[in-house]
């Protein structure tokens, strides 16, 4: 029989024993669902955290104006030209004899950019059709106008089309009080209410999702211009998307390793099962190279498989997940999936290659024996290092989302290869009583197997447990960031001279007024005695800082705490500083190089001033409290022009009554209703908190289930050496403790040494990623080290079973396979 | 003379699919106390099986068995261990040494197992005894064919058992190397006075043993 026939005869064989492949099909299929819905969930996790965020800002960034922006647009290069346009302003509607203040927003035909404008029983709509509106339902209800009657805006009548329910930008459109009324641009500019309006508000937005043109309009914008993103006035959704991204990179490490370590344990498995017949396949002539292919095919048949049904899986589980979910997932196309697909692929070829190679390069002899080490020597070992490292590069080059997880991944698993090495050392040395030794013979008398099956363990015990550890801190501090009675309403332009007037007015609404906080428009000309324009060159945001204009402000008697928690240095206290002094947020300071000491250049109004930094503050933008990145000593600023700003929680009420009153004392000011914007964040990180639960619920459970049959794979050479144990004369209760030893101390040093690394990684990643204060839970840790061994003493209580009913003579039947 | 081993109408068939494979026809056999007995037969004759079920290590499939007064196929597995312990030895074709342990330790492994005292000092004088002192410190691997028998002839007797079973001791062994073994083997037996129980297709072992029996299609026929 020639080559090829002997081994289609030995394929079919080993399909045919079927019970360690179905373990390895088993392990892998998991591993790969596993992969591809963590890998999916997140990335429409980003996906839609990014789109949440623009669309409430109506675009990735806008240049806003108080005049026309035409002109300037004109000057600009095609692909800088703006995506959409807005213009509002406030005025009048009419309909018979009522009146009401509106907010109009003309929109054109691209409306909106991103996110849905839905109509109340319509869907979702774009710009209205000429000569008709959408309205905001206060407004009907207010004017008693329904849908299909006409009012009156500026010259021109137009029918309500249809009620809003829910407008993307709504936020990024506030501004002023009043429901909101949606019209075409053509319809607007025929009202007549653009050219005599003293408080339109122009808006073009971009979108511009990589940034590429961000940096080189934001040199163009004319003085009288403001340029925003969406990443920087939406303070609150990016710590979220900052958050949760590091949160979904731990699960993908941790997915990244279960299913590294199933791929090298399962193969591990197989092989060592294999080595009489490998062996005997050399004996029969047949070479190394057909005995490579053989196993290659299997191997591949296997992975494709396992990647087929785990694809399936994997499908299932992340659409299960994200059914809980909804709205701030976005899709994720087909990246991450080809990419878990070939990662987990790779994985197993990774995984075989090396033990395959060495195994293959062994003398039938030796083989026969069974004492080989997997492990690789010489020449080969270096060539495979090479492979692995092209592999990896490979998958580095493809997805940039698994860079540093790889990385982290990849030095994090060498430790834990090294540190089960070193304890495997160390058990071989112990002195021990009869049954504890004989329990770790096989450890550390082949000590390169075992610390691959304690390493193995080890990994999947910190894969479990991180984002187990993480999780809690992560959810509650997502909970934390918003505020059950935060301010959902601000006022803005209040001028010096209308303090008085609209402190009387909120006190006697609310009770006590809250704080009316200075606020100076400055530019930052000098850091340390650097420029604006080299500074702004500076990597990050920088730019944003440096090219546009700062928020100022004074800090307030007693306004310690709701600034923010100090990092470095000191408030000022009862006595103030000799000259002006500034405290920084932290942020700001990083993407400038300012630190305690720096000192500050700002031009306010053409006025130039310096001020030194004095701390560097944390601060909680969520809370939706005001804050400023700029806070001054106080008195530093006095004498510069400047308005006031003022939050409040406006109760239950759509606009509260004592508005009105406001705004007809002081028409100047405009109002923020910031209420949607807080309801939104809050249902999104409802949304994000279940769907990480979620998926770091299912890394446990599918983990431990990939551990269960990765334990089982060492079985068969347990059975052998328990059954002659047995026929020495081991008594059963010596073969229990013996057992009981083995995969107790097994599981036991597992769980410590992982949990070590688990917890150590979590300090790590709390105190970097996250930025909270890492609180260890004893009880988790406890949990996992109980767990741990009560599930490898589980499998090993299985085997005890087994072997304590079984006749020993099934030894002498079944030879070594 | 008493018989230490004692069977009754015992059988042993498997049953492959709806077919029924007699390995051993109803047997009926007696062992003296300190005999030597060597069971001969071509292969497939069920020589192994036999052992098997004597040992206790493997159930019959009816028939009744006595080591002395205890009979065997009472006990469940648990008891039957317990039986075995410091009681029946075993010496494989292929030695079935532990491989994670030097020669030594696999020589004391039975002595620790029972307890015994100063295993250590018993196991030295074992291996003394198979002339590999020298090699005491050395893997089964290290070692060769015969040596590693001799090794697993010292274990055989290391806790002075009543029987002794060996299942072709010297089919993976070269002439000199399996007169050795054999030499080992029935001098302990004499020496000791344990029953020794060997199967063989070696007619160097045949004609040493006080009883030969032979097996022929799981019929059991007593020579001489
Ligand atoms: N579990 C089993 N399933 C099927 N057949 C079996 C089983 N155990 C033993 N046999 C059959 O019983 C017969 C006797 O087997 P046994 O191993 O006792 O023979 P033997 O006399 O020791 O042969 P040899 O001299 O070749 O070792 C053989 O034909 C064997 O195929
Ligand atoms: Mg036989």
């Amino acid at each position: 029989m020639n080559a090829r026939g002997l081994l289609r005869i030995l394929f079919a064989g080993e399909l045919r024993r079927s019970g360690q492949l179905v373990g390895l099909l088993v392990a892998l299929t998991a591993g790969c669902a596993l992969l591809w819905a963590v890998a999916v969930v997140s990335a429409r996790i980003d996906n839609g955290l990014n789109l949440h965020t623009a669309a409430l800002f109506g675009g990735d960034f806008r240049v806003s104006a108080p005049r026309p922006l035409d002109e300037w647009f004109d000057s600009l290069p095609p692909e800088l030209k703006p995506q959409g346009q807005i213009i509002s302003l406030p005025t009048m509607a009419r309909y018979g004899q009522a009146m009401r203040l509106v907010r109009l927003k003309g929109v054109d035909d691209g409306y909106p950019l991103l996110g849905e404008l839905r109509i109340e029983g319509q869907g979702a709509q774009g710009s209205p059709p000429p000569g008709q509106v959408w309205v905001g339902p206060a407004l009907v209800r207010q004017l008693g106008a329904g849908v299909g009657e006409s009012i009156l805006i500026g010259q021109s009548e137009f029918s309500i089309a249809g009620i809003i329910e829910r407008e993307p930008d709504s936020v990024a459109s506030g501004f002023s009080l009043g429901p909101r009324v949606i019209l075409g641009m053509v319809d607007l500019a025929g009202t007549g209410l653009v050219g005599f309006g003293s408080r339109i508000s122009y808006r073009a937005s971009f979108l511009d999702p990589d940034e590429t043109r961000l940096a080189i309009l934001s040199e163009r914008v004319p003085p009288w211009a403001r340029l925003t993103t969406a990443a920087e006035e939406m303070n609150q959704t990016r710590e979220l998307l900052r958050k949760s991204g590091h949160f979904m990179m731990v699960l993908v490490i941790s997915a990244l390793l279960l299913c590294g370590v199933t791929a090298v344990l399962a193969v591990q498995g197989l092989l060592v099962g294999r080595l009489r017949d490998l062996a005997l396949l050399g004996l029969l002539g047949v070479t190394r190279g057909s005995v490579l292919r053989l196993f290659v095919a299997l191997f591949l048949t296997l992975g494709i498989a396992a990647v087929v049904m785990g694809g399936l899986l994997g499908e299932l589980l992340q659409r299960g997940i994200v059914a809980m979910m909804g709205e701030p997932l976005a899709a994720a196309g087909f990246k991450p999936r080809l990419v878990s697909l070939a990662v987990m692929l790779g994985l197993l070829m990774v995984a075989a290659l090396p033990p395959l190679l060495a195994v293959t390069a062994i003398p039938p002899k030796r083989l026969l024996t069974g004492q080989v080490s997997l492990w690789l020597s010489g020449r080969r070992a270096w060539l495979i290092i090479g492979l692995l490292l092209a592999g990896l590069g490979l998958i580095l080059l493809l997805a940039d989302a698994l860079r540093l997880p790889l990385l982290l991944a990849v030095s994090g698993g060498l430790a834990i290869v090294l540190l089960a090495r070193l304890q495997v050392w160390l058990l071989g040395r112990l002195p021990a009583p009869l049954e504890p030794r004989l329990a770790l013979l096989g450890l550390s008398r082949s000590p390169a197997r075992s610390s691959i099956a304690l390493s193995g363990l080890t990994l999947a015990v910190v894969a479990l447990m991180l984002p187990l550890l993480l999780r809690g801190d992560f959810i509650d501090q997502l909970a934390g960031q918003l505020p059950v009675d935060g301010p959902d309403r601000y006022l803005i332009d209040i001028q010096p001279d209308q303090h008085r007037g609209v402190s009387e007015v909120l006190g006697a609404a609310l009770g006590s007024p809250p704080p009316l906080h200075p606020v100076y428009r400055a530019r930052l000309t000098r850091v340390d005695g650097i420029g604006a324009k080299r500074l702004a060159a500076r990597e990050g945001r920088a730019h944003l800082y440096a090219q546009r204009e700062n928020n100022l402000s004074e800090l307030l008697p007693g306004g310690e705490a709701e600034a923010g928690e100090l990092i470095a240095g000191r408030w000022w206290g009862a006595n103030p500083p000799a000259g002006p002094e500034v405290s920084v947020e932290e942020g700001w300071a990083d993407a400038l190089g300012v630190d305690l000491g720096s000192e500050l250049e700002f031009n306010v109004a053409g006025q130039s001033f310096r001020a030194r930094v004095s701390s560097l503050r944390r601060v909680n933008w969520s809370s939706m409290e005001i804050n400023f990145f700029l806070l001054f000593s106080p008195g530093a600023l006095t004498g510069l022009p400047h308005t006031f700003i003022t939050a409040y929680n406006g109760g239950s009420a759509e606009v509260p009554a004592f508005e009105e009153t406001l705004i007809r004392q002081f028409p100047n000011i405009s109002v923020i209703d910031v209420a949607q914007l807080v309801g939104g964040l809050r249902e999104l990180v409802d949304q994000l908190a279940r769907a990480l639960l979620a998926l770091a619920v299912a890394l446990p459970v599918i983990g431990a289930a990939l551990l269960w049959t990765l334990l089982l794979t060492d079985r068969q050479q347990l059975v052998r050496e328990a059954l002659l144990l047995r026929l020495l004369g081991a008594a059963d209760g010596q073969l229990r403790r013996i057992y009981l030893w083995r995969y107790g101390l097994l599981g036991a040093l597992a769980a410590l040494l992982g949990g070590g690394v688990a917890i150590a990684g979590a300090y790590y990643l709390s105190q970097s990623l996250f930025e909270m204060a890492y609180r260890p839970g004893p009880g988790l840790l406890l949990g996992f080290l109980v767990g741990a061994v009560a599930l490898t003493l589980a499998s090993g209580y299985g085997t005890a079973r087994m072997i304590l009913d079984s006749p020993p003579a099934r030894l002498l039947r079944q030879r070594p396979s | 003379m008493t018989a230490i081993l004692r069977t009754e109408q015992l059988t042993k068939w498997v049953t492959s699919g709806e077919q029924r494979i007699d390995i051993l026809h109803p047997l009926d056999l007696q062992i003296q106390a300190g005999e030597s007995v060597v069971i001969v037969g071509p292969s497939g004759s069920g020589k192994s099986t036999l052992m098997s079920l004597l040992a206790g290590i493997d159930a019959p499939s009816s028939g009744r068995i006595w080591l002395e007064q205890q009979e065997l196929t009472a006990l469940d597995e648990g008891e039957l261990a317990a039986l075995r312990r410091g009681t029946i030895s075993f010496v494989f074709q292929d030695f079935l040494l532990l491989p994670a342990l030097t020669a030594l330790e696999n020589v004391m492994l039975p002595l620790q197992l029972i307890g015994a005292e100063a295993p250590r000092e018993q196991a030295q004088a074992r291996l003394a005894e198979v002339a590999l002192t020298a090699r005491q410190h050395h893997f089964p691997a290290q070692l060769s064919g015969g040596e590693q028998q001799r090794v697993a002839v010292a274990r055989a007797y290391a806790s002075h058992p009543r029987i002794l079973f060996a299942d072709e001791p010297t089919g993976n062994l070269d002439a000199a190397s399996g007169e050795q073994v054999i030499e080992l083997l029935f001098r302990l037996n004499r020496e000791q006075g344990t029953t020794l129980v060997v199967v063989t297709h070696d007619e160097r072992v045949a004609g040493r043993a006080q009883r030969r029996l032979q097996l022929d299609a799981g019929q059991l026929l007593e020579l001489d």
